[in-house]
């Protein structure tokens, strides 16, 4: 079991400074111009009323499960922030006013981190019972399960990242490696989401290493050269998910990195045929969005319910029609579209337990591993060579 | 009417409130940000400078500032000369058509920010408005490539957003201006251009030094421009900025960047202030 790092003595806590400052703040201001934004105080075992979700725009199910209507057959009144950044979960729940939260997102590289910081709590299989119906890799991948039956999150949506393309610009066949994306024809050509946690990942996983434990020197040396050899090749930075399919539909890139398999339905959708791809030289790794709850949520029997609503039944297989992205839970998985299913392979278990990698971030500066802070900074100097 | 000391001060009482509560107190959290480590959310170690000797060494924190003033000079001397230039026309233009030129100025201030720049993708893209317009009529064969996700398209877009602004400003100062000055300067025998410089550029001087400061220093701070339309060679402080807080969560980082560029924007304010006040477009007293 891990422990949440303490700063020094001597040396004011973060939550400490904020509240001398807060209280300061209030004082002279005399009107309470920076209260945070708390929530109630009401704390019930009962699913009903307020639920503070701070999720993914679409991962909500505010929209998804409309006619199911499963917010209001549950009584909830849902008070949804959209997720901007990852690096904003963390401060938006630890930060003031943190604690009016009910349930958030985390990534399967943040979901210890966010256990060490204070920011998630254990969840047992008693309070979500769909946890019991997932996937192997998913019930005991060490990325979630704490002991048997208790988690640090709930996993319920997950896919490969690799390559988006539109054939028309660069054929399917022409790419068996990571190594091709470097090549000179495709100057100015190439797009990739701008999230260091993603694109050094892409960086590891083209350098034959394991994006779960990238060391320093991994990280300035193979990964850095990639990475450089690349950079000409980027024509755009895209912002979002959305930004990436709108480039490949425009024409304004010929493909994407750290693409989605989904991204193929939407662009057919818009009109434009695009295929996803992982290199089989090197293959790619996965993602898993799971939901974490607050040791403070003021509904935790609120989030609990949509944790496992997430997890099982007709809301999990309407979320998973909705994003395009299998549930870990084979019950889920076998109502998939033939559409949505054909985007992964047959062999789920040897899929994400062996053919798929995984990123994880890290933290410590002290620690083994490069940290999120030496990633990003990394990957800005590779930006900054125009 | 004289308002008596108190009652001064009681009035200004909420401004002052307001701007110790919201300005200088998360001011000096960030000077106490900018002066730890950062891990865990947490500061970790003793005080140090370390975040300011980083910022200030790091090759790659060069190029950004670079960037970010390859952006900001462009984009500030449009913007002003182009706003000057309208409001100029609004206030002492005879057409019929200043009071729709003023309603377009109006409601481009209007619109939304994110629509606006978004806009410009659906101008310059590959298959935009004007690429389309290009290869339509022959003129050329591929699309213009660097039109879009490039510092052209973030100077483009944030000279579209801060003119309108800029105009504004200098409408209110020039029609502040009485008639009768610059009628004074024509009976005088100065031209038009000499009635501009010697009488209107002082009188302005104020709004001018203010408004190019703040346009400046928008263009500067601004990152969301150059997420949305630049490519890789358009990352800018600001960027780096809010990554460092949004994204790696290295808050005494991004306090150190935030005031370096602060430093910075000092500096710029005080070369401009006495480049104006040379060319005597800014008076010796006030500002």
């Amino acid at each position: 079991m891990t422990e949440t790092l303490k700063p020094p003595p001597g040396v004011y806590s973060r939550r400490t400074f904020l509240q001398i400052a807060g209280a300061t703040t209030v004082l002279v201001s005399s009107g309470g111009l920076l209260t945070a934004c708390g929530g109630d105080d009401e704390s019930s075992a009962e699913v009903g009323g307020p639920f503070n979700l701070f999720q993914w725009a679409g991962y909500d199910g505010v929209d998804a499960l409309k006619d199911l209507d499963w917010y209001a057959q549950n009584g909830l009144e849902v008070n949804l922030k959209p997720i901007t950044t990852p690096g904003g979960i963390p401060t938006v729940i630890k930060g003031p006013g943190g604690d009016q939260w009910d349930a958030s997102s985390a990534n399967q590289g943040d979901s210890e981190y966010y256990q060490q910081i204070g920011i998630s709590s254990e969840i047992t299989t008693d309070e979500v019972p769909a946890l019991d119906k997932m996937l192997p890799f998913f019930k005991e991948g060490s990325f979630w399960k704490i002991s048997d039956g208790v988690y640090n999150s709930v996993p319920w949506t997950w896919g490969p990242i690799g390559f988006t393309g539109r054939p028309d610009r660069i054929p399917q066949d022409s790419i068996t490696s990571y190594q091709d994306f470097i090549k000179p024809e495709f100057k100015n050509r190439l797009e990739t989401f701008d999230d260091a946690l993603n694109v050094i990942a892409t960086g590891a996983v083209a350098s034959g290493l394991d994006p779960s434990k990238v060391t320093r020197e991994q990280l300035n040396g193979p990964i850095k050269d990639y990475l450089t050899k690349l950079r000409p090749n980027l024509k755009v930075l895209a912002t979002s998910l959305g930004d990436q399919i709108n480039n490949l539909v425009s024409g304004d890139v010929d493909g994407t990195l750290v693409g989605f398999n989904w991204a193929v339905l939407e662009t057919a959708k818009q009109g434009t045929e695009t295929y996803f791809l992982v290199p089989e030289k090197e293959g790619s790794y996965g993602f898993a969005d799971a939901v974490f709850i607050p040791p403070n949520a003021p509904h935790r029997a609120n989030a609990l319910a949509y944790a496992n609503a997430m997890l099982e039944g007709e809301t999990a297989v309407t979320m998973q029609g909705y994003l395009n992205q299998l549930s870990p839970n084979p019950d889920v998985i076998e109502q998939a579209s033939a559409e949505l299913r054909a985007l992964y392979p047959e062999d789920l278990d040897v899929y994400t337990g062996e053919t798929l990698q995984w990123n994880k971030s890290y933290n410590d500066p002290d620690g083994p591993y490069a940290t999120i802070a030496e990633w990003t900074k990394l990957w800005e100097d590779v930006k900054a060579q125009g | 009417m004289h308002i008596g000391r108190r009652l001064e001060a009681l009035l200004l009482s909420p401004l002052g409130f307001l701007l110790a509560g919201a300005l200088i107190v998360p001011a000096g959290i960030l000077f106490y940000y900018s002066l730890y480590r950062f891990a865990f959310l947490e500061p970790y170690g003793g005080a140090t400078v370390g975040n300011y000797t980083d910022a200030l060494t790091s090759a790659t924190y060069r190029v950004y500032a670079r960037n970010t003033l390859w952006i900001a000079l462009p984009t500030t001397a449009v913007s002003v000369v182009g706003g000057y230039l309208l409001a100029y026309y609004l206030v002492f233009g005879h057409s019929r058509r200043r009071n729709l030129v003023f309603a377009l100025v109006l409601s481009a201030l209007m619109a939304s920010y994110l629509v606006r720049i978004y806009a410009w993708r659906i101008l310059l893209g590959d298959s935009g408005i004007l690429n389309s317009f290009l290869t339509g009529t022959g003129l050329i064969d591929e699309p213009i490539g660097f039109l879009l996700f490039s510092r052209v398209s973030v100077i483009l877009a944030e000279i579209n957003l801060f003119t309108p602004f800029a105009a504004l400003a200098f409408y209110a100062a020039l029609a502040g201006i009485s008639p009768e000055y610059r009628e004074v300067s024509r009976d005088l025998g100065a031209g038009q251009l000499q009635t501009l410089r010697r009488v209107t550029l002082p009188l302005s001087g104020r709004a001018i030094l203010a408004t190019t400061a703040v346009v400046f220093f928008l263009a500067c701070g601004d990152y969301i421009t150059p997420i949305l339309v630049g490519g890789p060679d358009s990352q800018t402080i600001g960027v780096v900025i809010s990554t460092a807080f949004g994204s790696t969560l290295q808050y005494g980082l991004g306090a150190a960047l935030s005031f370096l560029t602060l430093l910075a924007f000092v500096l710029a304010y005080l070369c401009l202030r006495t480049a104006m006040r040379v060319t005597r477009i800014l008076p010796r007293t006030g500002a």
